[in-house]
C-alpha cells in the first residue's frame, strides 16, 4: 500500500526504560498515548533601544514525558520500574522514547536520563480500563536518536 | 493509496485464511461459487489526517466470511480478528479492528451463512 503523505501511524511509538544508561531497555507495555513537551524558559532581556519589540533570549531547556497505559501490575519490566522510581526517594531512570524501530533495530527518536515524577491510576469507571498516566521529567539533556 | 482491497486480500491469503483471489476470497462482494469464501469491502474508514497540502487516509475494511456451515465461518472470522486486530506493518503502517469481534450477519437467500469482520488501517 502505497502512503499518500509522510504521517507515521502512532501505532508505531514506543517508550523503553532501563535503570543504567547503557543497559538491557525494556519496552513499556501496552502504551495507549504518550507525548513528549520540550521547552525552554523564557528571558526577557528587552531594553529601551529594542525599538518597542519584546527581545528575549533562551534560558533553561527541560523535557517532560506523559505516557499513558494500560495498567499492568505484572509488568515488572515497564509497570514495576516506573512505580519503584516513583516510590523511591530518587531515582534517575534512563528513557529511550521512539517514533519508530527498537532501541536494537532502526530506532528513531530520543533518549535522556529522567524522574518519574507523577502517576495518576485510573482504578474504576463504568466504560475505561484501568490505566497509568505517568508524567516523567528529564534530568539532563535529551539526545536525537536516528 | 494502492487499493486496500488487493492489499488486504494478499494479507489474509499470506496469513493463510485462504488459498488465493478468485478461488476462495474476491474483491467487493460474494460470488455465488464456491460454498465457502471470503470477499472483502471497503468500509470508507476513518476520516483522513489533513494537512495543507496532504490528506493521509485511514481506510478500512469489511471482511464477509461465508459457508454453509456455521461453525466454520464463525471461526474463520475469528481466525482473521486474530491475525489483524492489531498488527504493524502487515496492512498499511497499522491495522486494528475495529469491532470487539465478528458480527453474524445472519443467513443469504442461498442458506449460507455470514459472518462480517471489520478492520481500520492506517495506510
Amino acid at each position: 500500500m502505497n502512503m499518500a503523505t509522510n504521517a507515521k501511524s502512532g501505532m508505531k511509538g514506543s517508550l523503553w526504560v532501563s535503570t543504567t544508561q547503557v543497559g538491557d531497555y525494556k519496552k513499556v507495555a501496552e502504551l495507549t498515548d504518550m507525548q513528549l513537551r520540550i521547552d525552554a524558559q523564557e528571558i526577557d532581556v528587552t531594553h529601551v533601544d529594542s525599538g518597542g519589540w519584546g527581545d528575549t533570549i533562551t534560558g533553561k531547556k527541560q523535557w517532560e514525558l506523559t505516557p499513558k497505559n494500560n495498567l499492568i501490575t505484572t509488568d515488572a519490566d515497564g509497570y514495576g520500574v516506573l512505580m519503584s522510581a516513583m516510590l523511591d526517594e530518587d531515582t534517575i531512570l534512563y528513557f529511550k522514547i521512539l517514533s519508530e524501530g527498537t532501541p536494537t533495530t532502526n530506532p528513531v527518536g530520543w533518549h535522556g536520563a529522567g524522574r518519574v515524577l507523577g502517576s495518576l491510576i485510573q482504578l474504576a469507571g463504568q466504560s475505561t480500563g484501568q490505566r497509568v498516566d505517568w508524567t516523567v521529567k528529564g534530568s539532563g539533556p535529551l539526545s536525537v536518536i536516528g | 493509496m494502492t487499493d486496500v482491497v488487493t492489499d488486504m486480500i494478499n494479507a489474509i491469503v499470506a496469513a493463510g485464511h485462504a488459498t488465493g483471489v478468485g478461488l476462495d476470497i474476491f474483491a467487493m462482494y460474494i460470488r455465488p461459487t464456491p460454498v465457502s469464501q471470503i470477499a472483502v469491502l471497503p468500509s470508507g474508514g476513518l476520516n483522513p489526517i489533513v494537512s495543507t497540502d496532504s490528506a493521509h487516509a485511514r481506510p478500512g475494511v469489511q471482511i464477509h466470511i461465508v459457508d454453509s456451515d456455521l461453525a466454520s465461518a464463525w471461526n474463520k472470522a475469528l481466525g482473521i480478528w486474530n491475525t489483524f486486530s492489531n498488527a504493524s506493518d502487515v496492512v498499511g503502517q497499522a491495522i486494528w479492528a475495529a469491532r470487539s469481534g465478528p458480527l453474524y450477519m445472519g443467513r443469504q437467500e442461498d442458506g449460507r451463512h455470514k459472518v462480517m469482520v471489520e478492520f481500520q488501517i492506517f495506510a
